[in-house]
């Protein structure tokens, strides 16, 4: 944490520092290195102009001279006089004694420009030297030499360059200048040529004088036009040797620039290699030739004061940085140690140990912290042991509710057990009492098949008495007799045994019917009970048009179920509405159905003679009939109607009132399981 | 039916085997007749068991089969008969008081000839029973070989 603060600062610091030196991107500031680089360059220009504006003035001064010399009446009758004497050692005497031109010379001489260290005159014809402050040169030719052989064409009326003098061998700064005769005009070949010599040092002592401005490495450099150095260098060049005038060509690009005519300041590497800003001019001393001048200065020296910001910024920078890592540690030291402290007791607490305590002491925020965090432990702490003691009593109470709930469960399986023990034998009573059904009805009807059958067998036979006895001779009072036994007591007592074993029949024919209604299989299915009307209807067409019966049917919804068997229930529930119709007014039976609760209700409604109250819940049981006299029929119909719709899951009760009708209503589930 | 058919009647009740009797012969049936008054005694005439009577070699039979019956029920006797190889060529026709469809079925699966309901209705008896003579009247009754 500490550290990355430490680089983050470090970072800033350098962004400040830079943005000291090159400037802010996208602001007007362009920061000290540009100012003080844009400082040197504006130095170095004006220092750069001034020094021309030096040279040029030295320059024009010598041509003054020169032509106030050449253009002299004096000079030039005085030369054409020389020329027209003669050659050689003649003329130089004649010279020697010619006071006329001294007078002239010396006016150059004394000069408070320049130091002239020679002056010549040559014949512009063969180069000899008519006239020299040094007489030893008197006769000699200087045909060779680059200023004479320009001026002499009459081309260009002077020619000024540093060269080497054919005759000195020194480099000399050498100024030549046309002299015409008295009265020849302008442009034309002149007679004679002026060379004024001139030490380069001269030049150079004024030119190379910097001054205080460009401080200690500051120096003027000139360059002739092929960029040979025309001055003494106060360096040594790159590879360490010492530049001659006028021998050594600078390959520096300030001096190439300048040599070539061009004008600017740049940054570069000066001819000792090294970085520097500089100011480079070029001097015109003709149309088609010139110098190179270069005013430059150290990039070092230059920006001196900017390094010196710069190792003030870094040792400021460094302090800063150190400062501010003291400063974090104590930070650390004072603010991480107790945060630490507080974070390992909350560790600890988190552990388990609510125990732990962080340290209080401190009035600051930490202290706070501690002790706010202290107190929440302690209410933890508390809450814990309440909560401790909470589930504690909690799990004792729930203890004892599961030893009840145990000890309940424990009676309700035990109930469950007498439950189902008592639907077993419930069952077993039931098949018992089913097979008692089958077994009395089966075997209740082996005897009378006797009774009716012998009873049969005697009316035929007493058929037979009556024949046999037709024919044997009886007295009146006698046959009277037979007949009166046989047609007066037995023929009814036959018909008796007849009808009594006929009834006996048909109860035990529903009490079979029954107990196989009991033991048939059903066969769930979907069931239409439009259709199923239709054809218990179908089977009561005879009785319906007989009694002339109205029956209204409502389309009814479909049901699940033994068809076979539903048709029984609804063959029963019509049967019955017809049987018992009020013979008094017409009759009118109702079939209705409707879905409720997941139940399909069907109602089967007569306008009949009604049930009374108190036998509505004996219509049911077994053998019962409403009204035995005036109906057939073993009273088990709606015994099997209501244990066929129990088999199903269904139900079936009435609504009724006497003299208005009956409604039987049948309810089936809508889904068998 | 050949003369020689004996008809054999298994039914417990004197009363009912008397009146079969009486009709099979007015309907003019007068083959000899020989009455069990249980199941086990039927299965000890066919099979040859017990003290009593035991069937013939070569000799023709056929069988009516009340089937409830003490001891041994009809249903019973003629699962015995018809898991016999030669036995279970004597027709059996059942007689019952019952007409419960699936009593009839069993009778039919087991493999019974003809199923008669006893009716309690004279006429409809005397009926059925006439019926039954045709019935005898008229089937090929194989003789029955094998051990007695």
């Amino acid at each position: 944490m500490t550290a990355l603060f430490c680089v983050a600062f470090i970072v800033t610091q350098l962004l400040i520092i830079f943005a000291f030196l090159y400037g802010i991107p996208g602001t007007s500031y362009l920061g000290d290195y540009q100012q003080n680089r844009a400082d040197s360059f504006l130095r170095l220009g004006t220092v750069a102009d001034m020094k021309k504006a030096e040279v040029d003035q030295w320059i024009r001064n010598i041509r003054n001279d020169t032509r106030k010399f050449c253009a002299s009446g004096i000079t030039r009758r005085e030369v054409a006089r020389l020329l027209s004497i003669g050659q050689g050692g003649q003329a130089a005497a004649t010279l020697r004694g010619n006071r006329a031109i001294l007078s002239e010379v010396s006016g150059l001489f004394g000069s408070e420009h320049t130091t002239y260290r020679s002056i010549r005159i040559a014949d512009a014809r063969n180069g000899l030297i008519i006239f020299s402050s040094i007489p030893s040169e008197i006769g000699r030719s200087l045909d060779q030499d680059v200023g004479f052989l320009r001026v002499r064409q009459g081309n260009m009326p002077y020619h000024i360059d540093i060269r080497k003098d054919p005759l000195t061998e020194k480099a000399n700064l050498s100024f030549c200048r046309e002299i015409l005769a008295p009265g020849q005009a302008l442009g034309t070949t002149p007679i004679a040529v002026l060379l004024a010599e001139i030490d380069p040092e001269e030049m150079a002592a004024f030119i190379l004088h910097t001054g205080v401005g460009l401080g200690e490495s500051g120096e003027v450099v000139l360059v002739n036009q092929d960029q040979f150095v025309l001055t003494t260098l106060r360096k040594p060049l790159k590879d360490g040797s010492i530049a001659l005038p006028l021998e050594t060509r600078l390959e520096a690009l300030p001096a190439v620039n300048a040599a070539a005519g061009a004008e600017g300041i740049i940054a570069g590497n000066d001819y000792a290699g090294v970085p520097v800003f500089a100011a480079y001019r070029h001097i015109r001393l003709s149309s088609d030739f010139g110098w190179g001048m270069v005013v430059k200065q150290s990039q070092r020296e230059a920006l001196a004061s900017l390094r010196e910001k710069m190792s003030l910024y870094a040792i400021l920078s460094t302090v800063a940085v150190l400062l501010v890592l003291a400063v974090s540690l104590l930070l650390a030291r004072m603010v991480s140690r107790p945060i630490l402290r507080l974070s390992e007791v909350a560790a600890a607490v988190e552990e388990g140990n609510l125990s732990a305590r962080a340290p209080e002491g401190g009035g600051d925020e930490l202290g706070a912290l501690g002790r706010t965090f202290n107190n929440m432990v302690h209410r933890v702490q508390e809450w814990h042991e309440e909560l401790n003691l909470e589930v504690e009593t909690r799990t004792s109470e729930l203890s004892v509710a599961n030893e009840t709930l145990r000890k309940e469960i424990a009676e309700r399986q035990k109930a469950e057990e007498e439950l189902d023990r008592a639907n077993a034998e419930l069952e077993e009573k039931n098949r018992d009492l089913e097979q008692v059904v089958y077994v009395a009805s089966h075997d209740l009807r082996s005897p009378l098949v006797n009774i009716i059958g012998f009873s049969r067998e005697v009316r035929r036979s007493l058929s037979d008495i009556r024949a046999a006895i037709a024919d044997i001779s009886l007295t009146e009072q006698e046959r009277k007799a037979i007949d009166a036994i046989l047609r007066d007591d037995i023929d009814p007592a036959l018909g008796f045994i007849a009808a009594g074993t006929e009834k006996m029949d048909r109860l035990l024919a529903g009490l079979l019917r029954l107990s196989r209604t009991e033991r048939a299989r059903l066969e769930i299915a979907p069931t239409d009970m439009d259709l199923l009307l239709e054809k218990v209807l179908r089977t009561f067409e005879f009785q319906i048009k007989k009694y002339g019966v109205t029956v209204l049917r409502e389309p009814l919804p479909p049901c699940r179920g033994d068809e076979v068997q539903l048709n029984q229930v609804f063959s029963n529930l019509v049967d019955n509405a017809v049987k018992y119709l009020d013979p008094t007014r017409p009759g009118t039976v109702r079939i209705t159905g409707k879905v409720e609760d997941g139940h399909v209700i069907y109602c089967v409604e007569d306008n009949g003679i009604g049930i009374p109250a108190a036998h509505q819940g004996k219509i049911f049981e077994i053998f019962h009939r409403l009204r035995p006299a005036d109906s057939a029929g073993e009273g088990l119909g709606l015994s099997i109607v209501r244990k066929i719709l129990y088999r199903h899951g269904g139900r079936l009760w009435v609504e009724s009132e006497e003299g208005k009708g009956s409604k039987f209503l049948v309810s089936l589930p809508k889904k068998m399981g | 039916m050949k003369k020689e058919v004996i008809l054999l009647i298994a039914e417990d009740d004197e009363g009912h085997a008397a009146l079969i009797t009486k009709n099979i012969q007015r309907a003019g049936i007068h083959n000899k007749v020989i009455r069990f008054a249980d199941g086990q005694e039927t299965i000890d005439f066919l099979f040859g068991e017990g003290d009593g009577p035991h069937r013939q070699r070569g000799q023709s039979y056929v069988l009516l089969l009340d089937i409830r019956m003490p001891k041994m029920d009809g249903i019973e006797v003629l699962r015995r008969i018809k898991s016999d190889p030669e036995i279970c060529k004597i027709p059996v026709i059942m007689l019952t008081t019952t007409d419960d469809p699936r009593e009839i079925e069993k009778c039919h699966e087991i493999g019974c000839s003809n199923y008669i309901t006893k009716p309690i209705d004279y006429e409809k008896f005397v009926y059925a029973v006439r019926q039954l003579g045709l019935f005898l009247l008229i089937i090929e009754v194989p003789k029955i070989n094998g051990n007695a």
